[in-house]
């Protein structure tokens, strides 16, 4: 099934691609896609100078190759399906609406943050990265969800309003840092503030729920353990509401 | 006083943050012979008002004229132009700035990005809570100290601001609360002195707003840094008027969370009682190019204007683009001698025309480099002290070209020149 | 020498000041003003069946300096890119900026004008802060612009209020506008600011003593008033009374009015102050003791549905803002003088209380039986951006679009409204001419703008009449200002510098060096250096008040 529309880079050449939007591509032939505006400086090129475009009509984009080049890749994005087979760059799905952003390897800094300035990032929307990713990843995120396979940088969640960063492997310093009322899951180590207070060890029944279908519909190895084990539950920021939480998973209560 | 002395009172010196406005410059000879009421970085400020008038342009001397013309043509050539905004310019030297940024299609930026960039963002994202210096001198009962003593950079602020004078709703009941942060100490008069190291700062501010809002911590005075900062919590609250001082120059230890946990402290503290900031700054009006930048362009810093309309990208500012080697040709637009050293660094690297106070000193290698006068020592105009109030800037001398006719004469050409060609 | 002459012939003229109410008659051009004859042989444009009016006068919108500049600076988010205009080739140079409900300066002068308005004031400048405003007003271009300062919460006027020396607030407030080149004098919940520096956050009512007995709401509104009234400054005293914002406020208001009766006065975006206790609407009330008292006008404050950014200098009001919204917030305490409060807001037609507000507003106009003494504004960015300016201007005209509105916003605190009850008054154009231009001129004392008599300004907009009002004035086929077409065909072709308006009265020099005294103790500037400095255009020609 073809179905989807399929962008390989040409060029390594830093680059924003803010017309790469997928929800607006459904209506959109190849060499209209080809067409859109790409701006490099002062200059405007089009996105085929910077691409190999093939596939139409469809909100399912595939970035074949690396994209670590690029930039704030999904931004504002607001619906369908963004896949990335190689590393994304910095701002990856920055003040994300809705829609689904894979990435194959690792993600940037700034993992679905606000754009400079604002004090909301992500609104809604799925984030799952197969690899890991740099520093605030979720940050100052309202809703939606970021999961990552493999380790983040300092500051996963932090200032998080609402919303969901899991952290498949371990989760760097100031981890949750000024969060509201956001939910950071960790399966493996993470230092949990002195704002944060130690709740209870537990299973919460959201972590099934999100696992198993981050897992089914991305095809994200999941181990069971995570899924059976229990988790400890810190409340916090206290600097803050108060009312988001870190769950750290362990292997037995 | 000796005959043919000259003396102008009432100029702002803008050596510091501070804009102290009550210097009375005597001149004797188109010489500043001297200047009451300045401080030590004030007398350095105004030296003798003597700077160099050098124009060159192609490592020649040329005339204002060609050198204005070369520097148009080499900007309006430029594929990926910055304008860099330095220190030691007025305010409408800076408009003018920002207007030949606008028709260049350029990037610009200014010190702030590389000095208060951190706090603006926070203040972006949190918002800001300010008191300006009569608020400061006048209310301040508490005064809050993190990681600054101003004696050093800021030598008048406690003589004319805090703690010193009589405020008239406080007298001179103060508390001095000092905060040493690693190296960066508070004042060393200070009624509680309370000491954290660097790594435990934004842990500190966490507790310390936690500690405020009465949010239950828990067993946690085994704690060392939470004992430490309980005692300060306890004392900044019982103020009726507090004032927290920071400063935004970089210091030793420079972290982006100082700025947001500051401002959250500050929140935190105006649900009972009353509080706001006070963020030093240092000379050269760095304050009225914020402001200035963002009633032209929206945006305080990072203003990219490459698609003929602002765009904010403190992320891609003009350090970025430089080490990219994306930009072509640099204006620089100010005091390169002001400037921190990577900022100097990376400018010297690519190819620049200058426009400013002593450039022709500064071993940027220019194309064009153009000396101008100081703001408020030849140039008249206005500037912003550090709480963004607005002050003026007189004439004491006359000297080299204006900063602000050099650029407001490449703006119209540069702009002819477009039209022309379109 | 030629003079530039122009005739709009075959317009239907709306010019209330002159009597005139859509009668076809040329209007003619001279040298940036309005002359009763040209010669036969002067350049014609052909307006026929276009309406053609005065320029729009707004009086009270957030344009320039700190306040607005840290609104503009909170809102990054916000901004949207606003390209340079294609001007025709001439001596100005066009700009880009940031659009958006706090548009930058440049934009904030090409949008005014392309909406037809071409006189702007904004309405609150903190004294120490006026240079500043000043220099944002330079680079706002077009329209001919001013301000208020903030007097009534700072230091020296308290001192003088304290201490028994009311009689010095007039040679105070004359030297404070002089120095600072300001327009007028504007009071912003007197007193309330001060006490919420002190963590008093509520002002109970007219008498709540403000560090002394003697100082209170009601001194501080008397005395400036008849400040204002004692120098016959050509605007009345402009007040933001006590307790914007809160159920229950509509008594206050009344009070303040009642306390100042007799005395010309105007108070500003009513709307925020004319609610009952339990959230209701208190419209009535106030529209019954305006009516009933000519020296008495306002401007509205109609709240529109969307985006706006709270900024004023009424501090407290934006904390309790900043904790029920969950938005940013900014408070600067400012140099002993004023405030200033800055939070993002959103009016949605599904919340209660945004609903009520709409409705307290529209009902202000349509209750007012004397539309000369109340005019149009959002109290821009407050109540929603100038821009919408079209869109109320049909909700006051077009009564079926206006129950349209009514049935989709949250009834739960708008049943037995004026409003609900169904008003069923639609303004005329002659009206909306009014509240738009010709009333505020008239108010601001301004007599050569909001009228097209000989000798007036040619500031013009043609509109060209369709079937929907909000069309209509959105865009205006024509704008000319001081007789430059700024606006042709629908399109911003110029951008001529515009003008400062301010006054400067006198004040007695004796006084002068008592307040020289207490500056030099207590100021942080040097009073030398305070104020705007001599500005390039002269000073106003107004009118003050007779009375």
């Amino acid at each position: 099934m073809t179905g989807e529309i399929r962008l390989r880079p040409i060029t390594s050449a830093p680059l924003e691609v803010e017309c790469v939007q997928p929800e607006s591509f459904a209506q959109l032939g190849t060499q209209e896609i080809a067409s859109l505006p790409v701006w490099i400086g002062r200059d405007v090129g089009q996105l085929g100078d910077f691409f190999a475009v093939t596939g139409e009509r469809s909100t399912r984009v595939r970035i074949e190759g690396d994209a670590s080049h690029l930039d704030a890749l999904g931004a504002a994005m607001t619906g369908g399906t963004l896949i990335i087979e190689g590393n994304a760059g910095r701002a990856l799905g920055r003040a994300m609406r809705g829609g689904q952003i894979h990435v194959k390897g690792n993600a940037g800094d700034l993992v679905g943050a606000p754009i400079s300035g604002a004090s909301r990032g992500m609104l809604g929307g799925e984030i799952v990265i197969n690899g890991s990713a740099g520093a605030d990843a979720g940050a100052y995120a309202r809703r939606g969800l970021v999961v990552i396979r493999g380790n983040a940088g300092p500051g996963a969640a932090r200032g998080m309003i609402a919303g969901t960063v899991v952290v498949c492997g371990d989760a760097a310093s100031e981890a949750g840092v000024w969060n509201k009322r956001g939910t950071l899951l960790v399966m493996g180590t993470v230092d949990v503030g002195v704002t944060y207070r130690y709740a209870c060890t537990y299973r919460p029944p959201i972590v099934p729920l999100i696992l198993r279908s981050v897992g089914k519909r991305f095809g994200l190895p999941v181990n069971d353990r995570w899924i059976t084990g229990v988790y400890r539950r810190f409340s916090g920021d206290l600097a803050e509401l108060g009312k988001g939480e870190i769950l750290q998973w362990t292997a037995s209560a | 006083m000796s005959v043919g002395a000259r003396v102008v009172p009432f100029v702002t010196c803008l050596g510091c943050g501070c804009a102290c406005d009550d210097v009375t410059a005597t001149v004797r000879d188109g010489r500043i012979t001297d200047v009451a009421n300045a401080c030590d970085i004030g007398r350095r400020w105004f030296g003798d008002g003597s700077v160099p008038s050098v124009i060159r342009s192609g490592g020649q001397t040329v005339s204002l004229d060609r050198a204005i013309v070369d520097a148009a043509s080499v900007l309006a050539a430029a594929h990926r132009p910055l304008v860099y905004l330095a220190p030691e310019l007025s305010c409408e030297t800076q408009r003018a700035a920002v207007s030949l940024a606008d028709a260049l299609h350029a990037m610009l930026d200014s010190v702030s990005a590389a000095t208060i960039a951190d706090a603006l963002l926070a203040g972006q994202r949190r918002g800001r809570i300010a008191s300006t210096l009569a608020e400061v001198r006048h209310r301040a009962d508490v005064l809050v100290y993190w990681g600054i003593d101003p004696q050093h950079r800021y030598p008048r602020f406690a003589s004319r601001f805090a703690p010193d004078p009589p405020g008239l709703f406080v007298g001179t009941a103060r508390t001095i609360v000092a905060v040493d942060v690693g190296e960066e100490y508070g004042p060393r008069n200070a009624d509680l002195r309370v000491r954290i190291a660097p790594d435990e700062e934004r842990a500190a501010l966490a507790i310390l707003r936690a500690l405020i809002l009465g949010r239950p911590l828990g067993d946690t005075f085994s704690n060392d840094l939470m004992r430490r900062v309980s005692r300060l919590a306890e004392r900044i609250a019982q103020g009726k008027y507090i004032v927290v001082l920071n400063e935004a120059e970089p210091g030793a230890h420079r972290r982006g969370d100082r700025a947001d946990g500051l401002i959250a402290l500050v929140e935190a503290l105006n649900a009972s009682t009353r509080a706001g900031m006070c963020t030093l700054r240092a000379g050269g009006n760095r304050s009225g190019a914020d402001a200035v930048l963002t009633w032209q362009s929206g945006f305080p810093m990072s203003v990219d204007y490459a698609r003929g309309t602002p765009r904010y990208r403190p992320d891609v500012g003009a350090m970025q683009l430089l080490e990219m080697r994306a930009v072509d040709i640099a204006l620089i637009v100010g005091a390169p001698l002001e400037l921190p050293a990577p900022v100097r660094e990376s400018l010297q690297r690519v190819r620049s025309v200058a426009v400013g106070p002593r450039v022709s000193e500064t071993g940027l290698g220019s194309e064009v480099a153009i000396d101008t006068g100081l703001p408020g020592i030849h140039e008249a105009g206005m500037a912003m002290r550090l709480d963004d109030l607005p002050l003026p800037l007189r004439q004491i001398l006359s000297g080299p070209p204006l900063a602000l006719d050099v650029i407001q004469s490449i703006d119209l050409r540069v702009r002819t020149a477009g039209a022309d060609s379109a | 020498m030629s003079k530039a002459r122009l005739r709009l012939r075959g317009g239907k003229l709306y010019d209330p000041t002159n009597g005139t109410s859509g009668t076809v008659r040329d209007v003619c051009i001279e040298d940036g003003r309005i002359v009763a004859s040209l010669p036969d042989d002067a350049p014609t444009l052909d307006v026929t069946g276009m309406l053609v009016m005065p320029g729009g006068v707004d009086m009270h919108a957030h344009i320039a300096a700190g306040s607005v500049n840290q609104s503009r600076r909170l809102l990054p988010e916000s901004h949207h890119p606003a390209g340079a205009p294609q001007l025709v080739r001439g001596n100005w140079l066009p700009r880009s900026g940031s659009d958006g409900i706090v548009p930058t300066t440049f934009t904030t002068g090409y949008r005014y004008a392309g909406l037809g308005y071409t006189t702007v004031f904004d309405a609150a400048v903190a004294p120490s802060d006026a240079r500043h405003a000043h220099a944002e007003l330079d680079d706002t271009p077009i329209i001919d612009a001013g301000f208020y300062t903030l007097l009534g919460n700072d230091a020296y006027l308290l001192h003088l209020l304290a201490t028994g020396a009311r009689d010095r607030a007039r040679d105070y407030a004359a030297w404070v506008l002089n120095t600072t080149c300001a327009y007028a004098i504007k009071v912003v919940n007197p007193g309330g600011v001060e006490l919420w520096k002190r963590n008093v956050r509520q002002v109970e009512g007219l008498d709540t003593p403000v560090g002394s007995d003697r100082v209170t709401p009601r001194v501080i509104l008397e005395t400036l008033a008849d400040a204002a009234n004692a120098l016959s400054l050509p605007h009345a005293l402009h007040i933001h009374g006590n307790r914007l914002g809160e159920a229950g406020n509509v008594e206050t208001t009344l009070a303040s009015m009642s306390a100042l009766d007799g005395r010309r006065a105007h108070f500003t975006h009513v709307q925020f102050h004319s609610y009952e206790t339990g959230w209701r609407s208190g419209a009535r009330r106030v529209m019954e003791y305006v009516n009933a008292h000519p020296e008495v006008s306002i401007d509205v404050g109609q709240v529109m549905f969307g985006p706006a950014v709270t900024v004023t200098a009424d501090g407290a009001v934006e904390y309790l803002l900043h904790k029920s919204s969950g938005k940013k917030w900014v408070n600067i305490d400012i140099e002993l003088e004023t405030g200033c409060g800055i939070v993002p807001y959103e009016y949605r037609d599904r919340a209660a209380v945004a609903a009520l507000q709409w409705v307290v507003g529209l009902e202000l106009f349509l209750l007012a039986a004397d539309p000369w003494r109340v005019a149009l504004s959002t109290d821009h960015p407050n109540g929603g951006s100038f821009l919408s300016y079209p869109e109320l201007i049909r909700l006051l005209m077009d009564k079926p679009y206006r129950d349209e509105c009514l049935s989709r916003v949250n009834p739960k605190l708008i049943a037995g409204s004026a409003l609900v009850d169904g008003i069923g008054r639609e303004y005329t154009l002659d009206e909306i001419a009014i509240i738009t231009r010709a009333a505020p001129a008239r108010l601001l004392g301004l007599t050569n703008k909001g009228h097209l008599g000989p000798g007036a300004d040619a500031d013009i907009t043609v509109y060209a009449e369709g079937e929907n009002a909000a069309v209509t004035f959105t865009s205006p086929r024509y704008v000319f200002k001081r007789g430059v077409m700024v606006v042709e065909e629908g399109a911003l072709r110029r951008a001529p510098r515009g003008r400062r308006l301010y006054v400067q009265p006198s004040s007695d020099s004796a006084f002068r060096r008592h307040l020289k005294q207490w500056w030099s103790e207590n100021a942080t500037m040097a009073f030398e250096n305070f104020g705007a400095g001599p500005l390039s255009d002269a000073p106003t020609e107004a009118r003050g008040a007779a009375r």
